[in-house]
């Protein structure tokens, strides 16, 4: 098996730590100790890891951060792990479920071709009659596609898991990217007492896979946004009053405002007075035939591979975006030695970018106006299909498409805490309803790329104005200084009220 | 490999199987949610729901702003019951 793993990056070392190997359907794997089950799998070459529930069409990695189904597979006779978040640790067993009898071979792929005889909702009308054959039927269709098997009680060990704990405090701040960590600085630095939780194992949320250099000139200019993840960070741990918990992962918020997280040493169970949700956004997957092959992934998924775990997600990759972030992930993609077949952009070519240039000197082919039309490839990506408004389609060969269309905010926790929840047609996205200070519901403030909000210095902004409005509602800090901010906020959003 | 136009992965839904319930009558978020499990699998509607409320205003001619966002409940990633259970302190 090929190794992709990226020997040297021009911005990035890469701590892998010791080397070590686990078992993947049935032979062994190798791995390093500081990465995930999923990365040591791209690193491999590995493009299917999944099969799909109904018509068992082989899936690979889309997202990377433990949100889409693809990735669920059985990891020492626990099912449904997602394996793109999962450690490695020595003699795992990890098999792919849903699977018969496996990952490459699957005979219930049959249904991918049969789907006539299978509309959706077939299991309430067909066969329910005759009633005797009913339980048999039933039984057979949930072993074709029920996800992931109940382990045995010999098999697996009874875990062990230490009590909850509860957190008081003042104000909770869900999410450690540059809006969470801004907002925690805010709230903090008028004394109030904050916890900040987020999911990554170091807080920075997207800056940290990101290489890009910021060039409006701010407080961050000609640093990477990496390196600005790096520098929030540090300014969070010389504050008092403020408990980091990270890696967390807010599990909901429950009756009485409870919000529960699963820590690596349990369940903690936050109680604070006040919320700040700033839980950012994720890709969207687009429409177009077979958008699920294996190979398909998002740019999040793309940057998390080569910027944290150092690993080429494919070779020859295209990438479909309708934003200048597309650019952006091309010359990532370019410093990581994957070559860039394609560019197909659905916009109509007004971007004034400079990375445009910089690629058009590289002579990566930039197509606008162009739509994807279909992903080709038996089992995994080989090439696209693309057609250009009122001109020809053009068929692209690649083994990575990066899609960047648009994002979905993360409002689940927001919703949960009472926020109400619009569609807001200038992001194409849902997002929690807010005031000018940010404020959500009598508790609840929110803030960053969740409502939309893009280039970073407004987002910092925007957390800053979140984690006083929040720390001023509870007779902290104090308002003249609010009221600056949300001027200086204002100012750059226009008013933005809903 | 089939051609098909995926919109939720987790329960194998097509483009055309939607528009077939939304042209049935399910032409609202909570009744094609039951009837054909969109927005309701592993992923719990993270990466179905902005494509869901697009199809659906197009086929109601409605604006996306009226289709509304289904109740998004915990656990917000599967949670292992060994975890919510915490009990290792009494043994």
């Amino acid at each position: 098996m090929k190794n992709q793993r990226i020997p040297d990056h021009p911005y990035l070392a890469f701590d892998r730590g010791r080397k070590t190997h686990f078992i993947f359907d049935g032979s062994e794997c190798e791995a390093y100790e500081n990465e995930t089950v999923g990365a040591a799998l791209v690193a491999a070459g590995v493009k299917t890891i999944s099969r799909s529930t109904k018509y068992h069409r082989p899936r690979g990695f889309l997202c990377f951060t433990g949100r889409c189904p693809n990735c669920m597979a059985e990891v020492n006779g626990i099912p449904n792990v997602r394996v793109c978040r999962e450690k490695v640790s020595p003699d795992m067993i990890v098999r792919a479920q849903n699977v018969f009898p496996s990952l490459r071979i699957d005979l219930y792929s049959v249904l991918d071709r049969l789907d006539f005889a299978f509309p959706v909702g077939f299991q309430y009308k067909r066969f329910i009659r005759p009633r005797y054959l009913w339980p048999f039927v039933e039984r057979r269709i949930r072993s074709v596609a029920g996800i992931g098997r109940l382990p045995m009680q010999l098999q697996v060990k009874r875990e062990k898991s230490p009590k909850a704990r509860p957190v008081e405090t003042d104000i909770a701040v869900v999410g450690g990217g540059p809006a969470g960590i801004s907002a925690a600085i805010a709230a903090a630095e008028t004394g109030a007492g904050v916890a900040l939780i987020d999911e990554g194992n170091e807080l920075g949320g997207h800056l940290r896979w990101n290489t890009d250099m910021e060039e409006s000139p701010n407080e961050f200019a000609g640093m990477r946004a990496f390196q600005i993840a790096k520098k929030l960070a540090d300014r969070l741990v010389t504050l008092q009053h403020i408990r980091i918990f990270a890696p967390a992962i807010a599990i909901g918020v429950f009756s009485e405002g409870i919000l529960a997280a699963e820590t690596p040493d349990g369940l903690v169970e936050i109680k604070p007075k006040r919320y700040v949700f700033a839980t950012g956004c994720t890709d969207r997957l687009p429409i177009f035939e077979n958008n699920d092959l294996p190979g398909i992934m998002t740019k999040t998924s793309a940057q998390i591979l080569m910027h944290i775990y150092g690993v080429r997600p494919g070779n020859e990759a295209a990438i479909y975006c309708s934003s200048d972030e597309g650019f952006a992930l091309a010359s990532q993609l370019l410093d990581a030695k994957v070559r860039v077949n394609a560019i197909v952009d659905k916009r109509k070519g007004v971007s004034q970018s400079k990375t445009l240039e910089t690629l058009t000197s590289q002579e990566v082919p930039v197509h606008f106006n162009s739509r994807m039309v279909r992903a080709s490839g038996r089992n995994r990506l080989n090439s696209i299909q693309t057609s250009t408004e009122g001109g020809h389609g053009q068929t692209i060969t690649c083994d990575t498409l990066c899609v960047a269309i648009g994002r979905q905010a993360v409002c689940e926790l927001a919703q949960q805490a009472g926020c109400e929840l619009t569609y807001d047609p200038r992001f194409e996205l849902v997002r929690p309803i807010h005031d000018d200070h940010m404020k959500s519901n009598a508790e609840s403030y929110v803030a960053g790329e969740m409502l939309g909000t893009q280039p970073l210095s407004m987002i910092t902004l925007e957390g800053r104005l979140a984690g006083l409005s929040a720390a001023l509602s509870l007779d902290l800090g104090d308002s003249a200084r609010l009221r600056e901010q949300a001027d200086l906020t204002s100012s750059v959003f226009g008013n933005r009220r809903s | 490999m089939k051609p098909k136009k995926i919109v939720c992965l987790c329960e194998d839904l097509t483009k055309e199987d939607l528009e077939d319930a939304i042209k049935n009558g399910f032409n609202d978020l909570e009744l094609l949610k039951r009837f054909t499990g969109v927005c309701t699998g592993p992923c719990q509607a993270k990466f179905c729901l902005m494509n869901v409320i697009q199809m659906l205003s197009e086929m109601n001619h409605t604006k996306p702003e009226s289709i509304g966002v289904p109740a998004l409940r915990p656990p917000f990633r599967p949670t292992r019951l060994a975890v919510l259970r915490g009990d290792a302190a009494e043994e």
